[in-house]
């Protein structure tokens, strides 16, 4: 109890002073003259701000750049690209040694198939609008055409980040699947729901997850993962799972002859994240739809649409802008997943992640090596930043 | 669409819906519109039976929970408090109770929430409503830094932490930041949060802020008041639902933070929070593993009460505030 007595009442005295020294300046500011109160009056409101972001984001943002080009553990000997040269060229971190392994993958056959698919849909989809004339282009509007392509996109970019491994290709698959399965499962939510009966506790419960810790979500997901074994019950997934138990989180199965199911650990902790991100992605664009002005769907309806054609060719094309937010985010967010593969292997069982990285080599008193992981999610990061940015300031100033 | 009195037409009361559908009888469309409830409540299943395991689990005496799985309490009920109770009061090997890591929460989760909102409603009203030079360009630079991941920070302010920051000019030394071993205090790890939480917070209360119409301010300014007073008598005021969004959406990221707590506390046991003190429970093995899922639920209950609660702000806070770095 007595530190949250001690944590109320410096908070109390705290705010108390930096009130009181706020409110006694601008007494003394209200008898300057018109053009002193001008020039001083706004960075009494917001220069606290602006120093706490001085000293806490940007000095040390720059501090971090500086120190992952620098040499020795906490970059006492200037300049130098050894940081960078001895991380990408680490095979743990970023490898391209079986590259050739990717275009023979079954998923990269399975890719192929479906983009073979959705391209003549497509096709087809063209010739029968322009009936008589002869087909021209393709007609990417038709559910399955779509559909069928962008499985074939996820199939290919899964071969991928399943052969490659390391550090920053496992990063890369984990916004690749968080980001696009908690979107497409978001937005299949919002479509149910806004055409069901009690929509809002369904809603309610599905949003649920996003209030919890990551680390909850992980104790949570432990009691659906585990194995059977001593002091932990069989976990509900290998219940149901055809075959011999498979430790999920680390991988080790008997099943597999190489004794692991690695890299595909990673996705059964990936399905923790989009098991809590699918209720953001529903939430964002069950409002965008119904943002969608029902004039427009009914004069779809009217002209002969059926629902599937008046949510593809109506509804869907409404709320693009809203989808890029949602994918958006959810990328920045995933860039910098931490907590959870801490709280699952502690990146252990190939499923090491840049924020993991960032967090162990503080930890083992390597600065440089931390910061230059760092960096690299904020150049992740960066083309982002800019677009939300560009976006802002239409929004804002015109 | 809006429902209208019922058609004259009592036999085909679908027909006005849908025209292309005149040879399907009314029963088969009732069932066929019944498919979209089915299929999202079984998803609403599939999504609650985790929680709901876990919570059933964190109900079971030890033994139970080491040799069965939780649906087996429908044939062979079971059922204690001791779990909570232990996990509170009485953990074993010596950790730290959760009783005591739910005030450290708090101890953290309170300033690291209050302090930001101050801060942040003084800067959103000076970019809002007030002139000065820069404005537009730092704007921008705040814009910038809510998506700057807080991994670029962590070394720099550990060591402004512990060493302060001191600048060397003409022979003389400048203390720029005093140096006072926060390190492993609750303050570190709050005053952090304080800072990353401001972007986000400045952003926010400033579009709400300057969408306030401007006849308010003209008419205060005539009645003679001056900045400080139509900031603290009519904007405070009106701003109330985009703090309280704020608020929320802070407080639940601040309690919910494990990175942060691990970096700056992690040395002073004794101060850290719940997801500190939940993951070592989890990497323990062994010893008091009875206890994770009860653990894992004290550790929930803030979050969930807030989310139940206050949902209608929980959600508005985190839409907007779902860019946070």
């Amino acid at each position: 109890m007595g530190t949250l007595v001690t944590t109320v009442i410096s908070v109390v005295v705290a705010l108390g002073v930096i009130g009181g020294i706020f409110i006694a300046a601008n007494l003394v500011v209200d008898r300057g003259s018109q053009r002193v109160e001008d020039r001083v009056r706004p960075w009494l409101f917001a220069g606290p701000a602006v120093l706490f972001m001085l000293f806490a984001l940007i000095i040390p943002a720059i501090r971090t750049v500086v120190l992952s080009f620098s040499g020795g553990n906490r970059g006492e000997e200037g300049f130098t690209l050894d940081n960078w040269t001895s991380a990408l060229g680490n095979d743990n971190v970023i490898s391209f040694e079986r590259i050739g392994d990717v275009v023979t993958s079954r998923l990269a056959i399975v890719a192929l198939v479906l983009a073979v698919v959705g391209l003549v849909v497509a096709r087809r989809g063209a010739a029968e609008e322009v009936a008589g004339e002869g087909a021209k282009g393709f007609d990417f509007g038709n559910p399955l055409a779509s559909v069928a392509l962008v499985a074939a996109v996820l199939a290919v970019l899964f071969a991928v980040f399943s052969t490659l491994r390391g550090v920053i290709w496992n990063n890369l698959w984990w916004v690749v699947v968080v980001a696009g399965f908690a979107t497409a499962l978001g937005l299949g939510l919002a479509v149910l729901a806004d055409r069901s009966k009690n929509e809002r506790i369904a809603k309610t419960l599905i949003f649920m997850p996003m209030a919890i810790s990551l680390v909850g979500a992980a104790v949570i997901w432990k009691y659906i993962y585990d194995t059977p074994g001593s002091g932990q019950a069989e976990g509900l997934l290998n219940v149901v799972w055809p075959g011999p138990p498979i430790d999920f989180l680390r991988g080790t199965s008997s099943a597999s002859s190489t004794g692991t199911i690695a890299p595909w650990n990673n996705f059964y902790i990936m399905v923790i994240m989009i098991w809590i991100q699918a209720g953001f992605a529903m939430v964002v664009l069950s409002a965008a739809i119904k943002g969608v002005p029902t004039e427009l769907n009914e004069a779809a309806r009217v002209d002969g649409a059926n629902e599937a054609q008046v949510f593809w060719r109506v509804v869907l094309p409404q709320i693009v802008s809203t989808i890029v937010v949602v994918v958006t985010t959810l990328t920045i967010t995933v860039l910098k997943i931490f907590d959870l593969v801490k709280a699952t292997t502690g990146g252990a069982a190939d499923t090491d992640v840049l924020a993991n990285v960032v967090y162990n080599e503080l930890r083992n008193g390597n600065f440089t090596a931390s910061a230059t992981f760092a960096t690299m999610i904020l150049l992740l990061v960066l083309p982002i930043m800019y677009v939300n940015i560009r976006r802002n300031r239409q929004e804002m100033f015109g | 669409m809006t429902i209208a009195a019922p058609p004259p037409v009592v036999d085909a009361p679908d027909e006005a819906v849908h025209p292309n559908d005149e040879k399907v009888g009314a029963s088969v469309h009732r069932v066929l519109s019944a498919v979209p409830t089915t299929v999202l409540w079984a998803l609403v299943v599939l999504w609650t039976i985790p929680s709901f395991g876990l919570l059933v689990t964190s109900l079971r005496p030890g033994s139970e929970q080491f040799g069965s799985g939780w649906w087996t309490v429908v044939t062979n009920p079971s059922f204690t408090l001791e779990n909570y109770q232990n996990a509170l009061f009485d953990p074993p090997g010596g950790s730290v109770p959760f009783a005591e890591a739910f005030l450290n929460s708090f101890a953290i989760a309170i300033p690291g929430t209050v302090v930001p909102i101050a801060i942040a409603c003084a800067a959103a009203y000076a970019f809002a409503w007030m002139d000065f030079r820069g404005r537009h360009w730092i704007f921008i630079g705040v814009l910038a830094m809510m998506a700057v991941p807080l991994q670029m920070s962590l070394i720099p302010l550990q060591q402004l932490y512990t060493g302060g920051a001191h600048l060397t000019l003409f022979g003389t030394t400048f203390i720029l930041f005093p140096d006072l071993d926060l390190n492993n205090k609750p303050i570190a790890v709050w005053l952090a949060h304080t800072a990353f939480g401001l972007p986000l917070a400045i952003y926010l209360l400033h579009n709400y802020i300057s969408s306030l119409p401007k006849d308010v301010f003209e008419a205060a300014r005539i009645d003679g008041a001056n900045h400080f007073g139509i900031f603290w008598r009519i904007v405070l005021p009106l701003a109330k639902p985009a703090i309280a969004a704020f608020a929320i959406f802070q407080f639940l990221w601040v309690w919910n933070d494990y990175l942060l707590a691990l970096v700056f506390l992690s040395q002073n046991r004794d101060a850290s929070p719940l997801t500190v003190q939940l993951v070592n429970l989890v990497t323990s093995r062994g010893q008091g593993t009875e206890l994770l899922p009860a653990a894992a639920f004290i550790s929930m209950i803030v979050p969930l009460i807030i989310f139940f609660s206050l949902q209608r702000y929980f959600v508005r806070g985190l839409l907007a505030g779902s860019v946070k770095g």
